[in-house]
């Protein structure tokens, strides 16, 4: 059996119940579980918001020293380390499930992913490139932002539940309980830019290049949409399969996302994407009937208040001598 | 047939000689070039070196050299020619079918039909710098590895076809100008540009045989025994080619603070060393000590000893300013 699941906050509720809509029409075969990384006692949800699908709550599956990665992450770093522990959590609980599907929850499926059930009957990890060719500018996000934070988007992984895959998913949970931050400049870039790794150190690795999955604002140059008899297709020739909303704002319809500078919905700007438009308009609307309005404002009860470095001059002079020693030791002699 | 291809300055003109001698020996029909990311001092005329040489002048006009060479190091210079190189050996040797890159620290221990017998399927061949984690704390880690590619730029294998023709076009559009080491801005060399190139290109194969492209990098996984005058990489088979950059000289390449390798406590890597230095010594002349023409950035200051363990505690002392909690005075 195939189970998918999301990773997410109760804020973040009107996405997961989208993209479990989405699966109950294409994949109805299919286990969905929503991973909530938030606390439902404290939320306290009436019933017209609890979701029609299983939620996992992540204080349930018992993160080694899971208070200490909670004081160590900001809500984004926590949001994505606990992602190779549920999917540890799934292998060990769920011993039915013969595959197991991340998608991130602002991602929604168009159609069976009938061939990615046949790739991971030959491969034990299917990832999906941010981009399948050269991006054709240096607008954001282009190459080098691929370098610094991943080749692969972490939004969606496949996984065939086998000693490589576990093997990978020991490995991945190592690395996130420490090191799931943001920082360009050390290598490092949440739970995503660690995947670089998968193909040289895994032997059954696909990295497949459907034009149809993981369709997103940093692919749009190369995909280009149309729809024919009711189905959504990729230049013409790919049935859409599925849709990747990141950085995605439904009050601002204009902008495909808060991530990107290459493309907009202004039909006055040059860089207007209509074709593209009817499948966020599309997403707007699921959102908005997803109760989005009123999810959005429940705060995560793992979230902590920014830390506002005080002193900064203090601090500065104190470093002062300290650098210009640096310096004299780094000079040539 | 197989071309294959060194980059270099003249400062490592012994070195490209012995991987064209190594070559030579073990696929005796194969084409070998020197791509020169310099000029020759005025003693040496080409034709006085073993192998032809490709010259940096021939490919790029005075004023692009001079432009590039002002904003680059020696090393990061190589790195943006190399695609340049590449591809003017592609073009120039249309019969061969097999375009090969290695750097000129590597040696050559086993014919080359290897490589074309993994071309039979694949367009290109990477190799790796890790085949598996690292299972300690020691540098480099993943992290660096992030920053500088994961594959290995020192070697790089090509089939004829128009996959790799658009490889090469695409690489020397993002490299020539964008070689520069920067890793706030995700910029290595040549090297990281290939973290792409399984996204971007079909039929890449990432080669995962620890007898390929051994070097300080990955010998602490990999254990060398000589027998009968072969090297053998521990039950995986006979070594296929070594790369003995930071071997060598602890100061070149990527990870002159590695700290996991100690090479005094490995025979097997001494016993190589030892073999390689004297193929290297039959190839050494004065003239090639010569300062690099291009790249006139300085390479950036190596700290050792005393001065190195000074910095690292003192960065860790700024550090540490930076975010230890003052509470709020009122």
């Amino acid at each position: 059996m195939t189970l998918a699941f999301t990773i997410c906050s109760v804020n973040y509720l009107a996405q997961a119940r989208t993209l479990g809509d989405s699966l109950r029409a294409t994949n109805p075969d299919w286990e969905y579980i929503i991973g909530l990384v938030d606390d439902l006692s404290a939320a306290n949800l009436p019933d017209e918001l609890r979701p029609p699908y299983p939620m996992l709550e992540v204080a349930a599956i018992n993160i080694p020293d899971f208070q200490a990665m909670c004081d160590r992450y900001d809500i984004t770093e926590l949001n994505t380390a606990v992602k190779p522990f549920f999917i540890d959590y799934f292998y060990a609980t769920k011993p039915e499930m013969t595959e197991i599907i991340y998608f991130d929850p602002d991602i929604i499926v168009f159609q069976p992913l009938v061939e990615l059930q046949e790739r991971l009957a030959k491969y034990s990890i299917v990832v999906t490139p941010h981009t399948c060719s050269p991006t054709p500018d240096w607008e954001r996000p282009n190459e080098l932002h691929h370098l610094n934070t991943g080749i692969f988007n972490l939004g969606f992984v496949g996984l065939r539940k086998d000693a490589e895959s576990q093997a990978f998913v020991n490995w991945w949970k190592e690395r996130l309980t420490y090191e799931c931050r943001i920082d360009l400049c050390a290598g490092l870039f949440v739970d995503q830019h660690w995947v670089n790794f998968a193909p040289a150190y895994y032997k059954s690795v696909f990295i497949d290049k459907n034009p149809g999955y993981n369709v997103a604002y940093w692919n749009l140059h190369e995909r280009y949409f149309s729809k024919h008899d009711n189905q959504w297709f990729v230049n013409e020739s790919h049935p859409l399969l599925f849709f990747h909303y990141s950085g995605y704002n439904p009050y601002k319809p204009n902008e495909v996302s808060k991530y990107q500078t290459r493309y907009t919905f202004d039909s006055h700007d040059d860089r207007n994407r209509p074709d593209a438009l009817p499948l966020f308009l599309y997403y707007r609307d699921q959102l908005l009937a997803n109760a989005n309005d009123t999810y959005r404002h429940y705060p995560c009860v793992y979230i902590k208040p920014p830390v506002v470095p005080r002193y900064k001059r203090v601090r500065k002079a104190l470093k002062a001598p300290l650098n210009r020693l640096i310096n004299l030791l780094e000079k040539r002699n | 047939m197989i071309a294959l291809l060194t980059v270099c300055h003249t400062r490592q003109l012994a070195q490209a000689i012995t991987l064209g001698r190594s070559v030579q020996q073990v696929t005796p029909d194969a084409l070998f070039l020197i791509g020169l990311a310099d000029e020759l001092p005025a003693g040496i005329q080409p034709d006085s070196l073993p192998f032809p040489v490709i010259r940096a002048s021939e490919l790029l006009a005075a004023a692009e050299l001079s432009a590039l060479s002002a904003g680059y190091t020696p090393a990061e210079m190589a790195g943006a020619l190399k695609p340049l190189f590449l591809k003017a050996c592609y073009d120039r040797y249309p019969e061969h079918s097999t375009v090969v890159y290695a750097d000129p620290n590597t040696l050559f221990l086993q014919p080359l039909t290897a490589i074309e017998d993994k071309l039979t399927k694949a367009v290109f061949l990477l190799t790796p710098y890790l085949l598996q984690p690292p299972r300690d704390g020691k540098f480099p880690d993943e992290k660096h590895l992030q920053n500088i590619g994961l594959y290995n730029s020192d070697f790089l294998a090509l089939r004829r076809s128009k996959e790799a023709t658009r490889f090469l076009t695409w690489w020397d559009s993002r490299v020539r100008t964008r070689a520069h080491i920067n890793f706030c801005e995700g910029l290595c060399t040549d090297q990281i540009w290939l973290m792409h190139v399984p996204a971007f290109f079909d039929n890449v194969q990432i080669v995962q045989q620890p007898t390929w492209h051994a070097g300080l990098w990955n010998l602490h996984d990999r254990q060398l025994q000589s027998s009968q005058g072969n090297w053998q990489v521990g039950s995986d088979g006979p070594l296929f080619f070594v790369n003995m950059k930071g071997l060598t000289n602890p100061d070149d390449g990527f990870f002159p603070y590695q700290n996991r390798l100690s090479v005094n406590k490995r025979p097997d890597i001494q016993s190589i060393l030892r073999d390689y230095n004297q193929r290297l010594a039959i190839n050494l002349r004065p003239e090639f000590s010569q300062k690099p023409v291009y790249g006139q950035q300085p390479e950036p200051v190596l700290l050792r000893g005393w001065r190195k363990g000074a910095v690292d505690s003192l960065r860790k002392l700024t550090a540490f300013i930076d975010t230890f909690p003052i509470p709020v005075l009122r």
